[in-house]
């Protein structure tokens, strides 16, 4: 509430364009809108999303934390300072080691270094115990040349992101047998990361498939598919997912085994989109501007993918992005109690099983740092969901 | 205050401070409606109608604000006050609401919980607002249904919403409105989602109360048609303003302005009220973004000149009650400019 | 009413029969069967197995019949209430079952409770705050309560546990108490070991919980009934507890269906990392050793409970929403 005394007409208040019609009386206004009224409504529908995306400021951070997840997962050989099956026996289960910048006397170092490790295993509990070496400093190297690799198995390269010379650098410490827990995470994110989106993919292709057919069609069609859905929804998730990746044969390749899963996880995956796009293609059907398209002797595959589709394209993505997570998850659990992925692949959940032991994981917590991983992804997929949700529809 | 008057509302202002800008809904609206006289509110989708509406019984949405104005009440027992400056979760604005003034809303289907009964809903009126016992209420709520008209108002109060036809519903929902003896009656469009013949029965039964109760009627509607057989005196609202006011036959003798002639050239005959505005060029502005100088005139037919947005035209007194907000009759500069309320509450 | 339930009992039985088939084809899809895992477990014991016993295991469990004729005996034998016979552990289903159902629905129940009374009151807080400190708060505990893995988060905590405290996260009992008779004192003990499987598990269902119950009473509160009911003098309590909350509970009454296969089986990984004595590690191990009657009778049992749940719980949506009921 204001009380103070109201302002007069102000002055400045600029001169808008002039009237674009004469101001004559006994013109009749044009009736109808503009005739591109249609694609204009559609395109900014899309610009309407991406406004109200773009206030949502945590979606946005968790588009951006994924971009570079995927990014890292893609160059991983880049990044990654070792070679995921570089096993170095002399540093067994060894403790992460802190990047530093400064030392134990209080020195600033410009070139960020690591402490070298005193090893030696205890007499009694056979236990080794590592001590960091103040004496020994360790400097971090960016574009650090090391051991030659592949990119992407074609093309050669040596350099890598960071890395020492020698003396290892672990910044997440290593396993079981030496291996380093931050490159075979860098490693595993590409697996984990793929299977969820192509895995999302098949989903969706099975559920618009699927629910497209059954709401478009209607009849005979809808209610086998209906039927199936309802008998699939029945059995449990986790066991059928289960019962499925044991049946993949033992012998087959990692990559089979790889594309086995996925469509495992998205067999199950498709029946609620089916649902919701049944429902969709239900209501659409009898919707105006898909009557007319028919009328005017439109193919049906143009109506469906031309007209229908694009009306909840946007509700889609949203769900799509909402469904990644549980995908990452099913591998990772399956994956954890050894029926999933198995060794020598490299994916979270592959890493997890390792900590699945007990008496490891109470001397080497840091096994559990692929579990991070997974929860920030996971994470942020789902704010990132969640703000696409929002977007798409503000009233829903 | 005016002696006769019920209620004075004097240059609303209400904003939405969101984070996407500023919504201007209302922008200084003055009416008042005397005791016992009923009062049409016509204009067309987005005006702000059902906001003024939602002003008084200060229920407006989450981040509604009014910043400026006042809503001078005469209550039950003489007292005055002003419903604008009230706590909006106090006790006095809450024995207003539906004890004092009481609502009718524009969608019968929806204003009602579907999961609890008729009856469940007009008693609960009277358990906030009067001391009656289980006994008496349940007498009070047949007879209300009865009253408006419903049939078997025995069995029929242990009803489910979606159990009767619009036409019932938003009888029941006139019932609810009457439970308590209001003073002031706000009818928020109550008939635009009903069939037309039951539209008619409706609206004959809301002047009937309005008349045998001797309440204030302030009807919202954008049909002008309905406006005609309906009250005593009109305002034109356009972009959160009254643009014109005048005693119901003066203004469809005599319209003067551009707006108000325009919607009465589009009063509907046969066609449903989505085609009744298209005599008017163009569409309602966004409120966010008002035009500058009077707001009618990116629409307006009858333009007098560059005065047309570069000032705000004032309320011009025609005499016979009737005002209108046009530079085609006056000079008059409204002595509040709409720009001076950012600049102050900023 | 009735017939509404009866058509839907009805439609329950091709449903089932079709379960029935697709859950006996799964069980048979893995190469091998229980024999072989049987026998490549004794092997590995050093036992020697003849051909004539293998045979005559596969005699006695009728492995070698027609895939009809096995499908038949099984679905047969279930419905006469006799789940079949784990060749791998050597014992009837039915006893296996029951030896672990108590404690499985104890920790199931538990866990139920502790996401009903943590997850309700914070997503309702949640609701009526929007977009305060602690509706941001609560906002982020949630959506970090989902994308924890449950087993991580056990995993978590028994290294915290035996890191911090010295203890021994898993199982229910302390070993001093397992296998003795009921007791006071073993009871006490279970109750501080059934707080760890009651947060892990319950924690991603509470946070699912709190995010469901404050879009849905967000939703409501948007509604014109409830504007009405505002206009009409309710006051705010009341106008959130009479009218939004009462329909907002209804998605969580229709998770029924959901809750009751969680209820018999309890969360599988969890209790391999718990190592609790629950149903649920059972069927992964049958799942791994294609222990199939165990396996195939144990997802038989959660579908069929997750048909029934669904028919409660629409059963229930029907008798809390009047207007379902006569659809
Ligand atoms: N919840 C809200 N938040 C922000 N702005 C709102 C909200 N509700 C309404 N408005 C704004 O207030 C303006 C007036 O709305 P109002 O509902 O009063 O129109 P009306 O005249 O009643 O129209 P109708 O004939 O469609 O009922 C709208 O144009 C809109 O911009
Ligand atoms: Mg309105």
């Amino acid at each position: 509430m204001t009380d103070e005394t109201p302002m007069k007409h102000p002055q400045d208040i600029n001169t808008p364009p002039p009237p674009d019609a004469p101001a004559d009386p006994s013109e009749t206004a044009d009736p109808g809108g503009p005739p591109e009224e249609n694609t204009a409504i559609f395109a900014s529908q899309w610009k309407l999303m991406w406004w109200r995306f773009r206030k949502h400021k945590l979606a946005l951070f968790g588009g951006i934390v994924l971009l570079i997840f995927y990014f890292v997962a893609a160059f991983c050989e880049f990044f990654a300072p070792y070679d995921p099956n570089a096993r170095d026996v002399t540093r067994i289960l060894a403790p992460p080691k802190t990047l530093r910048f400064v030392d134990a006397e209080g020195q600033f170092h410009f070139r960020p270094f690591v402490y070298g490790y005193e090893m030696e295993t205890d007499p009694n509990t056979w236990q080794r115990v590592y001590t960091p070496n103040h004496d020994k400093k360790i400097p971090v190297q960016f574009f650090h040349r090391g051991e030659p690799y592949k990119l992407w198995n074609l093309i050669p390269m040596e350099h890598r992101l960071f890395g020492v010379d020698e003396g290892g650098v672990h910044l997440l410490g290593t396993d079981q047998i030496g291996r380093d827990v931050l490159s075979r995470i860098i490693f595993g994110a590409r697996i984990s990361l793929t299977i969820g989106l192509i895995g999302v993919f098949l989903t969706f292709f099975i559920g618009i498939l699927l629910g497209g057919l059954a709401g478009y069609f209607g009849g005979v069609t809808d209610n086998i598919i209906q039927r199936a859905i309802e008998v699939l929804i029945c059995i449990p998730q986790l066991p059928l997912w289960m019962a499925l990746s044991a049946a993949l044969p033992g012998h087959w390749s990692a990559l089979r085994i790889y594309f086995g899963i996925t469509i495992i996880l998205s067999f199950l995956g498709w029946t609620g989109l089916a649902r919701v796009v049944r429902g969709k293609f239900l209501s659409l059907r009898e919707e105006d501007f898909v009557v007319a398209a028919r009328l005017s002797g439109t193919p049906e595959t143009a109506i469906i993918f031309r007209h229908m589709v694009p009306s909840f394209l946007s509700h889609i993505i949203a769900s799509a992005t909402l469904a990644v997570p549980g995908m990452i998850l099913g591998e990772t659990a399956l994956s954890f109690l050894g029926i999933g992925l198995r060794p020598p692949v490299v994916s979270w959940g592959v890493l997890l099983q390792q900590a699945q032991n007990f008496q490891v994981l109470a001397m080497a917590p840091w096994l559990l740092y692929p579990g991070l991983f997974v929860i920030i992804v996971v994470l942020a997929f789902n704010v990132l969901g969640d703000g696409l949700r929002d977007a798409a529809d503000p009233y829903a | 205050m005016k002696a006769e008057n019920m209620i004075e509302v004097e240059d609303l202002f209400l904003r939405f401070y969101r984070d996407e800008g500023v919504i201007k809904p209302l922008n200084g609206v003055s009416f008042q409606i005397p005791t016992g006289k009923s009062i049409g509110v016509v204009g067309e989708s987005g005006c702000g109608k059902t906001m003024t509406a939602y002003s008084l019984l200060r229920i407006l949405p989450r981040g509604g604000e009014i910043v400026r104005g006042a809503l001078r009440f005469r209550r039950k027992n003489g007292e005055i006050v002003d419903l604008a400056q009230m706590d909006p979760d106090g006790k006095t604005i809450k024995q207003i609401r539906g004890g004092e003034i009481a609502m009718i809303f524009q969608e019968p289907m929806t204003a009602f919980s579907p999961v609890h009964t008729l009856y469940n809903q007009i008693s609960e009126v009277l358990r906030i607002h009067s001391d009656m016992d289980e006994h008496a209420i349940r007498k009070r709520v047949v007879e209300l249904l009865g009253q408006v008209g419903i049939p078997e108002p025995e069995q029929r109060a242990d009803a489910y919403p979606f159990e009767f036809s619009g036409g019932m519903r938003q009888r029941a929902m006139i019932a609810m409105a009457l439970a308590s003896n209001p003073r002031l009656l706000i009818a928020d469009e109550p008939t635009t989602a009903l069939d037309v013949t039951v539209q008619a029965q409706v609206l004959r039964l809301i002047k009937e109360i309005q008349g045998r109760f001797n309440l204030s009627l302030m009807l919202i509607t954008h049909d002008l048609g309905v406006v005609a057989h309906m009250v005593d005196y009109v305002y034109v609202m356009y972009m959160g303003e009254v643009v014109e006011a005048a005693p119901v036959a003066e203004l469809f003798a005599n319209p003067q302005h551009p707006y108000t002639i325009d919607l009465l050239h589009s009063i509907p005959k046969m066609t449903g009220p989505k085609e009744a505005l298209a005599h008017i060029k163009g569409t309602v502005p966004h409120g966010a973004a008002l035009p500058p100088g009077c707001m009618f005139h990116p629409r307006c037919r009858k333009r007098v000149g560059e005065t047309c947005w570069t000032r705000e035209p004032g309320m011009t007194d025609l005499g016979n009650e009737h005002y209108v907000r046009c530079f085609i009759h006056s000079n008059a500069v409204t002595d509040i400019s709409r720009e001076a309320e950012e600049i102050t509450h900023a | 009413m009735l017939n509404y339930i009866a058509r839907r009992l009805l439609v329950m039985i091709p449903t089932l029969v079709a379960i029935s088939m697709l859950v006996f084809f799964l069980i048979q899809l893995p190469p091998g069967d229980a024999v072989t895992s049987r026998l490549a477990e004794l092997q590995a014991e050093g036992k020697d197995v003849s051909e004539a016993q293998i045979a005559a295991l596969r005699a006695r469990f009728h492995l070698d019949d027609p895939m009809p004729m096995q499908y038949l005996r099984w679905v047969t034998g279930f419905l006469r209430g006799d789940l079949g016979y784990s060749i791998v552990n050597e014992q009837p289903v039915n006893t296996l079952v029951y030896d672990r159902l108590g404690y499985t629905v104890l920790i199931a129940i538990a866990c139920v409770l502790f996401t009903w009374v943590i997850g309700f009151p914070i997503g309702f807080y949640s609701a009526i705050r929007q977009y305060s400190v602690s509706d941001y708060t609560f906002t982020i505990i949630a959506f970090l309560g989902m994308a924890t893995p449950n087993f991580l988060l056990a995993l978590a905590l028994m290294y915290l546990g035996h890191r911090y405290f010295g203890i021994t996260v898993g199982g229910l009992f302390s070993p001093e108490y397992m296998g003795e008779p009921f007791s006071f004192g073993k009871f006490v003990d279970l109750l501080k070991h059934l707080w760890i499987p009651m947060v892990v598990v319950g924690m991603a269902g509470t946070a699912g919980l709190v995010r469901v119950m404050r879009a849905n009473l967000l939703d409501e509160l948007q509604k014109p009934y409830v504007v009405t009911a505002r206009a009409k003098g309710v006051g705010n309590l009341k106008l959130i507890f009479k009218y939004p909350v009462r329909i907002a509970i209804n998605p969580f009454i229709s998770t029924i269906g959901w809750m009751l296969p969680m209820i018999f089986s309890g969360d599988a990984i969890v209790g391999v990392v718990l190592n609790l004595p629950t149903i649920g590690p059972l069927l992964l191990e049958a799942l791994m050793t294609q222990d199939m009657f165990l396996a195939g009778s144990l997802i038989m049992i959660m579908s069929t409970l997750t048909v029934v749940g669904t028919l409660l719980s629409d059963l229930a949506l029907a008798a809390l929403d009047p207007r379902i009921r006569y659809d």
